[in-house]
């Protein structure tokens, strides 16, 4: 008998099949779905964390141009100077440092006792190779090699590591600490380097951290142990692992970092303030972390004190720009606490000398009129807010909140957002309006731009704005300033430099020679497996592993 | 058809160096990568030493010739941001864009043709009218949407699936879906008016009048001649996923060729977003290459000549 199906008959096959495949497709995918979740967080004693970037995982740390991200970097390697939670600077490999009287070579007390993750005990030798590394291999591009050129020799002295310069530097310091200068102050084995060669040596990273190296894929994701070694020296004892293991993933998107926190896929993840209520309404033990001052905002007056005929050039015309704007009503209406008014340009909480009785200017904006009046302001006066799109959450609202503001007393605005790399085009040219190369009077441009917080800016104020830096890209010539940022860079005593440099923010205040906004606060959001955590305040990626437990 | 083959590679190369040449100085009109590699306090020495180092300091008649140089020795030189060699990285990066187009592109066809089918031959019944409803949805909703509902349905609300990453057969699935639904609508459309074209064709009411079996009439006579738009939107496709899927590749945190370029973009790393951009072109002419000559296996009246 011959099979002769109808039409309908081949239809319902043609369906059966699409149907088949489908659930057989789903079916497959479903399994192994479950078992990837669960592989995941469900298992007791992992962690994972969401970081926005791997970049550069597995590659030598020495020829990036990028920092590894501190998130498993800071788990892996300890720092010649690290940091506490309040961001001050502590003892780390070293124990203490101190200058010679005449200025010119620095010395450190190597830690005893701390062993590598191979189990080889960690020497001065090592500390002085990996910095001999950064500063002297001609493969490095590691932004600390820019120091070399003043850097006379890094020896070793028996249990101290002796750094010569040609010139007196006060913030060598600074150069291998945890936060400044990335990862500069990481401290490798040489004898692991020398054997493995430092391609083998940077896939697979041996360090002195809380959590060893496991393994890693791509730049997708690192994996890492708990470093619970009997041999571990005591001052490493004192970061006990809290889990046995930890996945650091990288997401670039931080819709899926927070998917992944609500489904349990990860346990810590950054977020912006757009995620906060998504976070705090999901329960299941899901909260939000908050450290203080990760990043601040701020206009300078670009061509003031450069130009002659600037309009900035006049102390009320700052004064009103700077009191015209409501920082409080900002920071309740777009960053719903997540953020405060500031009274510094350059740090906060936990950065060097930062004065904590520094009051952010008072909103007024009739003053502001009649400073603008007292000015002789006809109005005609054309402000042009420039603003980039990085260090700072949401810029491009917040300069347009700001233009609002000078709006309301008088001011014709502008706001012209910019990709920050445009923007640094421009001026690196001295082409923003009022910079040497485009002298131009009107519009009166303020640059608004947002800053990482970082605990000692004296050298990159130093470097970025005096004569030091690059001439042409000046945004204002004030020898006064000058003067005192080369004094403050100059002091080799840290509780003075300390000092000078609160003076510094509070005559900055007074001339009104900037305009402060606000101060950012680092915001997480961590799963019911994170009951305890101590992150380092201003730090805006997950940190301080070591410090995580359930 | 060697001679065909011949002048499709002669063109293909002409494409290449205009490709080559639009993405040279598309690249440089975004500005100057030192700026953005260094910190603002680096010295001007290290600006120009870092500027010697990764040949900006040459004419720009001599890098352009130099970058044409490295696509016909296969080597793209290395990344201005970690160093690695372009090819190594474009490698590293290809196989998760690859692996997530093929799969979406074979939910396309597999769900699609057999669907545009039933929807043809059974047009203005329910299935038509279910299968209309899902081109109109692939078709009408952005994949950016689609992706954040899928994940908070099958992997947030109903925990199915990874939210993200690719580890295993499952975290191909809402992936794939993003990507291949709007596909799979064309497909769908596609197939279903060229199947109702075919079936009023004199051939067909032919077959059906000399009691062909149904089957026959619409798998072979029917659907064989309808599918050649049908390759040719799905090669389209294909190659349109290995540049395009950058929006997926984001929300899945699947690190693939366009997440890849669109991280290289914000740095200005020039090698690896010429890399990038040249290896698409190339998987671009590659399939449609391969879908001129697919014609020849589908419709044997076809001569390139």
């Amino acid at each position: 008998m011959v099979y002769s199906p109808s039409r309908r008959d081949f239809l319902r096959s043609v369906l059966s099949v699409s149907a088949g495949l489908t659930v057989v497709g789903m079916g497959t995918a479903c399994s192994s779905g479950r078992s990837t979740g669960s592989g995941g967080s469900g298992s007791t004693g992992t962690l994972i964390v969401a970081a926005p970037s791997l970049k550069g995982l597995g590659q030598d740390y020495m020829t990036q141009l990028v920092y590894p991200s501190a998130t498993y970097w800071d788990a892996i390697f300890d720092y010649l100077v690290e940091q506490d939670e309040s961001g001050n600077y502590i003892p780390g490999i070293a124990t203490a440092w101190e200058a010679s009287a005449d200025k010119l070579t620095w010395a450190f007390d190597i830690r005893d006792g701390v062993v590598f993750h191979n189990g080889d005990p960690m020497s001065a030798e090592d500390v002085a190779f990996s910095y001999n590394r950064l500063l002297f291999d001609p493969a490095s591009r590691h932004a600390i090699k820019s120091r070399a050129e003043v850097v006379d020799s890094i020896k070793v002295d028996g249990k101290r590591m002796l750094l010569k310069t040609k010139t007196p530097q006060a913030d060598v310091p600074v150069w291998f600490a945890q936060s400044d200068g990335g990862v500069s102050g990481t401290v490798v084995s040489k004898k692991y380097f020398d054997a493995q060669g430092a391609a083998k040596a940077s896939a697979h990273p041996v360090g002195t951290g809380a959590y060893k190296f496991v393994s890693s894929s791509g730049e997708d994701s690192v994996e890492l142990a708990a470093f619970d070694d009997a041999k571990r020296g005591d001052w490493q004892k004192t970061r006990q692992p809290k889990y046995s293991s930890v996945k650091v993933v990288a997401v670039s998107e931080e819709s899926t970092r927070v998917s992944m926190l609500k489904s349990g896929q990860a346990d810590a993840v950054p977020l912006t303030v757009s995620s906060i209520a998504d976070v705090e309404s999901a329960g299941s033990g899901m909260r939000v972390v908050k450290t203080p001052s990760a990043s601040y905002a701020g206009m300078l007056f670009v061509g003031y004190t450069l130009n002659p005929k600037s309009p900035f050039n006049d102390k009320r015309i700052r004064q009103a720009l700077s009191i015209a704007i409501d920082r409080q009503a900002i920071t309740d209406s777009v960053y719903k606490g997540t953020a405060k008014p500031s009274g510094g340009f350059y740090g906060g909480p936990g950065s060097l000398g930062y004065p904590e009785d520094l009051e952010p200017p008072a909103f007024d904006s009739d003053q502001a009129k009649s400073l603008l009046s007292d000015a002789g302001f006809s109005g005609d006066m054309q402000i042009l807010i420039k603003s980039d799109d990085t260090d700072f959450p949401d810029m491009s609202t917040l300069a347009e909140a700001i233009a609002g503001y000078y709006q309301k007393i008088g001011l014709s605005v502008k706001v012209n957002a910019m990709d920050s790399g445009a923007l640094n085009d421009l001026q690196y040219a001295g082409k923003l309006p009022g910079q040497k190369a485009n002298p131009a009077v009107s519009p009166a441009t303020l640059y608004l731009r947002g800053f990482g917080n970082v605990v000692n800016v004296v050298p990159d104020q130093v470097t970025g704005y005096t004569s030091e830096g690059r001439p042409g890209r000046a945004l204002w010539d004030y020898p006064e300033q000058e003067q005192k940022l080369k004094a403050i860079a100059a002091e080799f005593d840290a509780d003075k430099q300390a000092s000078m440099f609160a003076d510094y923010y509070k005559w900055m205040a007074e001339q009104w020679n900037q305009v402060p906004l606000l101060a950012s606060d680092a915001v997480f959001g961590v799963s019911g497996k994170v009951a305890k955590w101590q992150p380092i305040t201003s730090k805006p990626l997950v940190n301080s592993l070591h410090t995580m437990s359930g | 058809m060697v001679s065909y083959v011949g002048r499709r590679t002669l063109q293909a190369i002409a494409n290449i160096v205009f490709v080559a040449t639009l993405i040279f100085v598309l690249a440089r009109a975004t500005g100057d990568p030192v700026s953005l590699l260094l910190p603002q306090s680096a010295s001007p020495a290290v600006v120009d030493q870092l500027r010697t180092e990764l040949g900006l300091d040459k004419p720009l008649w001599a890098q352009f010739l130099g970058f044409l140089g490295q696509i016909f020795t296969f080597d793209l030189g290395h990344s201005f941001v970690t160093g690695e060699p372009v090819s190594d990285v474009l490698l590293t990066h290809i196989g998760p864009t690859l692996a997530l187009s093929l799969t979406a592109l074979v939910l396309a066809v597999v769900v699609g043709i057999p669907l545009g089918v039933v929807s043809a031959v059974r047009r203005g019944g329910v299935i038509d009218a279910v299968a209309k409803g899902i081109a109109l949805l692939g078709q009408a909703v952005p994949a950016f949407y689609l992706s954040i509902l899928l994940v908070l349905l099958f992997a947030v609300q109903l925990p199915l699936f990874p939210v993200a990453g690719r580890d295993g057969a499952a975290s191909y699935v809402l992936p794939a879906i993003a990507l291949g639904w709007p596909a799979l609508a064309g497909v769908l459309r596609l197939t279903r008016s060229s199947m109702l074209d075919a079936l009023d064709a004199d051939y067909v009411r032919m077959a059906r009048a000399k009691g062909m079996h149904p089957t026959i009439t619409v798998g072979k006579h029917a659907l064989r001649n309808a599918l050649i738009p049908v390759v040719t939107f799905s090669g389209l496709m294909l190659a349109g996923f290995l540049g395009g899927a950058v929006v997926i590749e984001s929300i899945f945190n699947w690190q693939g060729i366009g997440q890849l370029t669109l991280d290289a973009i914000k740095v200005r790393d020039f090698p690896v977003v010429q890399g990038a951009v040249i290896t698409v072109a190339i998987g671009f002419i590659v399939v449609n290459l391969a879908v001129d000559i697919l014609y020849l296996v589908i419709d044997p009246r076809i001569r390139y000549e």
